[in-house]
């Protein structure tokens, strides 16, 4: 089992809040397509063989890409890498890069999902965002891609946004909800550095939502997600029984992935290694058949701090019957003696051998994550 | 012997000991130029960054004066009264003292009790006044303080600037012919003082000794005569800013002296070398033992330390013979020890030279002054530790620690400096003017009232300009209360305190608001309350966390976040499970900071 990530670099302008690796000038794209090809030709063998179960195009912004480049792109990778039967191909989409007949070419391509950047449902707070998009083409584009035939679409919210209510969010997601979407991916806003939401913080032009306001925003999502039928199968993403993503799924249970283009993050379960975040140094190094990546190589403990962290993010939480055969009997040990607490406070669930994040565990899962690591 | 003369400096803090003696050292060329830098003396990283002498330094200088060559032994000693014990025994290595005062301030507290320690050792005290180039200098009016204070004629008073150089000529010849040599007979038995001692991890204990009579030699056999242990003597040599081995020294020199001794219990300071084949009668006699007076406990932060913390305290005892510790434990922190300091300072310096010499990552616990207590026995304990209280129903009556505080200061600022002393619980003995605005005043006051924050205090309320010393005059009796911090419902011995009655309300809530702000919030509310018994006088509460979480933790993110939570691992760690809270290593100290 492995999966694939192909990361297109561009965009046409910046969202106040982002700080993928993205850049506006899309003279590069062709090479850029070319070079993610060569790169893969380049790294036959990272995978070891194993089957390809998903496919995940990011950004940047896919839907930059013509749907025969996407369709060229996944052909490619279909004759190099052994695929299952079905695998998941997701796409992502900006709003407003949504024609009619995109989803027809886009489906033909081989692309079974979509994940539209939705974020909000409100015009002003998507100024605010930096999106490009309004409302009104978010609407027309989940209208168009139901009836051009995909069923299993994912839209992305953004929560905790200055100024924004808890009345404000239920009413982002009643829209996103009033369309048979099949998965939500909602993130409470990060103010990172290098993006023009922390410059303001710097500069103090921006204050952050409380903790109390995304206190209450975490458990009303919970909430409204459920009334909606929707399983909370990781903190920030929610999906109807059926459609949880399994490309994300994939980086919670260490499962290897290739990923390709600049910035791009690959892992093979012994080490992980990361494209440069540059389009022109990437496509240098590239056509002289170099993968131009730093290295890291992970040590048991730091592979099993990993699991911890990623797993205890999702409902299947810590298994402790894959500790104690994967790791051994005394990680195994620390963990269950360490839980006692959590679930004393409430914070845990121990359920058969697994160990679980209670709703109210969710919103400081850091805190309870840090505590959890071991020592190296 | 008539060409040495062993001498040390001595002046308030800051006065200018330690740039003075940089113009010595210059002037001698005792240092090479390229390893020259301002406060040479000062070589430990702390005090340099602090700009204070925290040890005495001997070091030995080569002149020509007259045609004739001599040694000049220097020690360079503190100004802080925590140092004072540093300051005494540098006085029994010599003959003759510096006594530095500043221009710019004139007599202060420290140049009183430094000038009586050397005068009653009968050194010949040579009268420097420094910082001559300040335009805020005071030449005259300083000048009339020296010759009250020590009846010197008024030209006796070297004007002099470590500054400009200013000086320096006239205060190198007054040494050689105002101090005596020393005195003694080179060919008596083997009588020397150890007046200090360092800890080095290559060579073992190096002894710092000065010759009262006899001659020592390399490879003798010498014995100590207080601890009875016979050694080799593998190197001799004198001090210079590096130790420079010597065959032979003879009475009247000062030098070092290594023979293999690992083991700290080994060498006091105090004690007298001499010679296994020719004996002297007796030792010389040593120092007054230091009686600490501050007391705290001091913990590893990681409990399997304590053998190492055990260690590393015998070590660091060797170069600090002030310094007392017995092992203890607490409910709270495991196995420790119960150290005596002469101050806060000095408890600081402890602790800051543990982490930084011996990598000691240690929790101070909240310090206090030695109690007596009587029993209704008859018994009198000492007790260093407010758990170490006997039960109330035992205790007859118990007495704390009166110091007798003596405070100079420019008079528009006396009248602060009462209240505050007044609040400190003190009664005034005794004020005099020194000059029409300066003025000497000296309280009667429980030692407990200058451990916290008195200090700071008087150097606030008085811009800088007052100082302060004091010394430990007995025991009164005391009406005190224990007051005992809990987190969550659990006492936590460690921040418990014997305090004032009429003090414990306003301290048990200044307590809780600080803790407040030191302890960081965790999972769930805690609950900080300071309780005199069972009654509970003050309460805060830290809100437990309500949010801490990463929206996003994909692909890239992993890495970036792993490093992340792992940084957060760490500050986790250097704190302190207490039940189920977690306490920061400064919080212990929390009752040091209160506003
Ligand atoms: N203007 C002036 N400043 C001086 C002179 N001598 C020393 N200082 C300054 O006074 C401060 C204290 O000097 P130190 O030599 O460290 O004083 P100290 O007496 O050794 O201090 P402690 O060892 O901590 O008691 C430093 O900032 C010196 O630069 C002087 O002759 N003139
Ligand atoms: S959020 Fe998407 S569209 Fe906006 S800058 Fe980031 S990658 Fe580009
Ligand atoms: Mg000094």
């Amino acid at each position: 089992m492995a999966g694939i990530y192909i990361h297109i670099p561009f965009c046409k302008s910046f969202c106040s809040y982002c700080d993928f690796y993205s850049i506006t000038d899309n003279s590069l794209k062709d090479a850029l397509v070319q070079a993610v090809i060569r790169e893969s030709s380049i790294r036959p063998s990272y995978l070891e063989g194993e089957t390809v179960e998903t496919v995940y195009f990011g950004g940047g912004t896919p839907s930059l890409l013509e749907p025969a480049t996407a369709a060229a792109l996944i052909s490619d990778l279909k004759k190099k890498f052994p695929f299952s039967d079905d695998p998941e191909i997701t796409f992502e989409v900006n709003p407003d890069d949504v024609y009619e007949g995109l989803f027809i070419d886009l489906k033909k391509a081989g692309i079974n999902r979509i994940s539209l950047g939705v974020q909000s449902w409100d015009d002003k707070r998507l100024r605010y965002l930096g999106r490009r998009h309004d409302a009104a083409q978010s609407a027309r584009a989940l209208d168009m891609v139901f009836r051009e035939g995909i069923k299993n679409v994912s839209v992305d919210i953004i929560y905790g946004v200055p100024g924004m209510t808890t009345a404000d969010l239920k009413a982002d997601l009643e829209k996103t909800f009033a369309f048979p979407v099949t998965h939500l991916s909602a993130y409470h806003l990060t103010v990172e550095e290098g993006t023009r939401f922390g410059r303001m913080k710097k500069e103090g032009k921006l204050k952050e939502t409380d903790e109390e306001t995304s206190a209450s925003m975490f458990s009303l999502l919970g909430k409204v997600c459920r009334e909606h039928g929707f399983i909370h199968y990781e903190i920030s993403n929610f999906a109807k029984e059926g459609y949880i993503s399994r490309h994300n799924s994939s980086y919670w249970k260490q499962v290897p992935y290739l990923g390709l283009g600049p910035s791009a993050h690959s892992f093979d379960g012994r080490s992980r290694q990361w494209n440069v975040a540059d389009v022109r140094k990437y496509v240098k190094a590239i056509s002289s058949g170099e993968i131009p990546c730093e290295r890291e190589e992970l040590d048991r403990i730091t592979v099993f701090n990993e699991y911890v962290m990623t797993s205890l993010r999702t409902m299947w939480g810590i298994d402790l019957t894959h500790v104690e055969e994967f790791y051994d009997k005394e990680l195994h040990d620390y963990l269950v003696n360490l839980s006692g607490k959590y679930i004393r406070y409430g914070l845990m669930k121990r359920e058969k051998n697994t160990l679980v994040l209670t709703d109210q565990g969710r919103m400081i899962s850091d805190n309870i994550i840090a505590e959890l690591l071991a020592d190296l | 012997m008539d060409n040495i003369r062993n001498f040390c400096i001595i002046a308030h803090i800051d006065h200018g000991k330690s740039t003075l003696a940089d113009r010595l050292l210059e002037m001698t060329r005792t240092v090479d130029a390229r390893d020259f830098q301002d406060q040479v003396l000062d070589n430990m990283d702390l005090e340099r960054e602090r700009g204070i002498t925290i040890k005495s330094h001997a070091i030995q200088m080569s002149y020509q004066y007259e045609g004739k060559n001599y040694f000049l032994n220097l020690i360079d000693t503190p100004g802080h009264v925590d140092f004072s014990y540093e300051v005494s025994r540098s006085i029994a290595a010599c003959e003759g003292a510096l006594l530095v005062v500043d221009a710019t301030q004139g007599i202060q507290a420290q140049t009183i009790s430094n000038l009586y320690m050397a005068i009653e050792h009968g050194l010949e005290i040579i009268p420097v006044m420094n910082k001559m180039d300040s335009p805020s200098a005071m030449p005259e009016e300083v000048k009339d303080q020296i010759v009250d204070l020590i009846g010197c004629k008024r030209e006796e008073i070297i004007e002099a600037s470590a500054r400009t150089g200013m000086g320096i000529d006239r205060i190198m010849s007054e040494i050689i012919t105002k101090i005596p040599a020393p005195k003694g007979d080179p060919d008596a038995p083997l009588q020397a003082l150890i007046f200090d001692s360092v800890f080095n991890s290559f060579r073992g204990i190096i002894a710092y000794f000065k010759i009262a009579n006899g001659t020592i030699r390399t490879h003798e056999l010498v014995k100590f005569v207080n601890t009875g242990s016979e050694y080799d003597a593998d190197e001799i040599g004198v001090l210079k800013l590096k130790r420079e081995p010597r065959d032979v020294l003879r009475a009247g020199d000062v030098g070092y002296i290594i023979s293999g001794i690992k083991v700290s219990a080994e060498v006091k300071v105090g004690d007298t070398i001499t010679h296994v084949a020719r004996p002297c009668d007796r030792a010389i006699s040593g120092f007054a033992d230091v009686k600490p007076m501050v007391f705290a406990g001091i913990y590893p932060v990681d409990a399997d330390d304590y053998e190492d913390l055990r260690a590393s305290i015998e070590k660091l005892q060797l170069n600090d013979a002030s310094l007392t510790f017995v092992p203890e434990s607490s409910a709270a922190l495991g196995f420790g020890f119960r150290c005596g300091f002469l101050g806060l300072l000095h408890m600081e310096i402890i602790q800051e030279r543990l982490d930084r010499e011996f990598d000691m990552d240690v929790i101070t616990t909240v310090p206090n002054v030695s109690f007596r207590v009587l029993t209704t026995r008859g018994e009198i304990i000492d007790v260093h530790n407010p758990s170490g209280m006997p039960p109330s129903t035992t205790i007859d009556e118990i007495e704390e620690p009166y110091i007798h505080a003596q405070v100079i200061s420019k008079s528009e600022y006396l009248g602060s400096i009462l209240k505050l002393c007044i609040d400190k619980r003190g009664t005034m003995k005794n004020q005099v003017y020194l000059t029409s605005d300066r003025v000497e005043v000296t309280f009667d006051m429980p030692l407990s009232e200058i451990v916290f924050d008195f200090y700071d205090k008087l150097k606030s309320i008085s811009k800088g300009y007052a100082s302060f010393d004091y010394h430990i005059t007995g025991y009164k009796k005391a009406d005190l209360v224990r007051l005992d911090i809990l987190l969550n419902g659990e006492m936590v011995d460690a921040l418990s305190t014997l305090i004032y009655r009429g003090h414990a309300y306003d301290f048990g809530r200044r307590m809780c608001e600080k803790l407040r702000e030191l302890i960081p919030r965790q999972q769930f509310d805690i609950a900080i309350q300071a309780a005199i018994g069972a009654k509970i006088i003050a309460r805060e509460t830290v809100k437990a966390v309500r949010k801490d979480v990463t929206a996003k933790c994909y692909g890239g993110d992993i890495t970036r976040k792993r490093k992340l939570l792992e940084k957060q691992k760490k500050g986790k760690k250097r704190m302190r499970q207490i039940g189920n809270v977690e306490v920061p290593q400064q919080a212990f100290l929390a009752v040091l900071k209160l506003d």
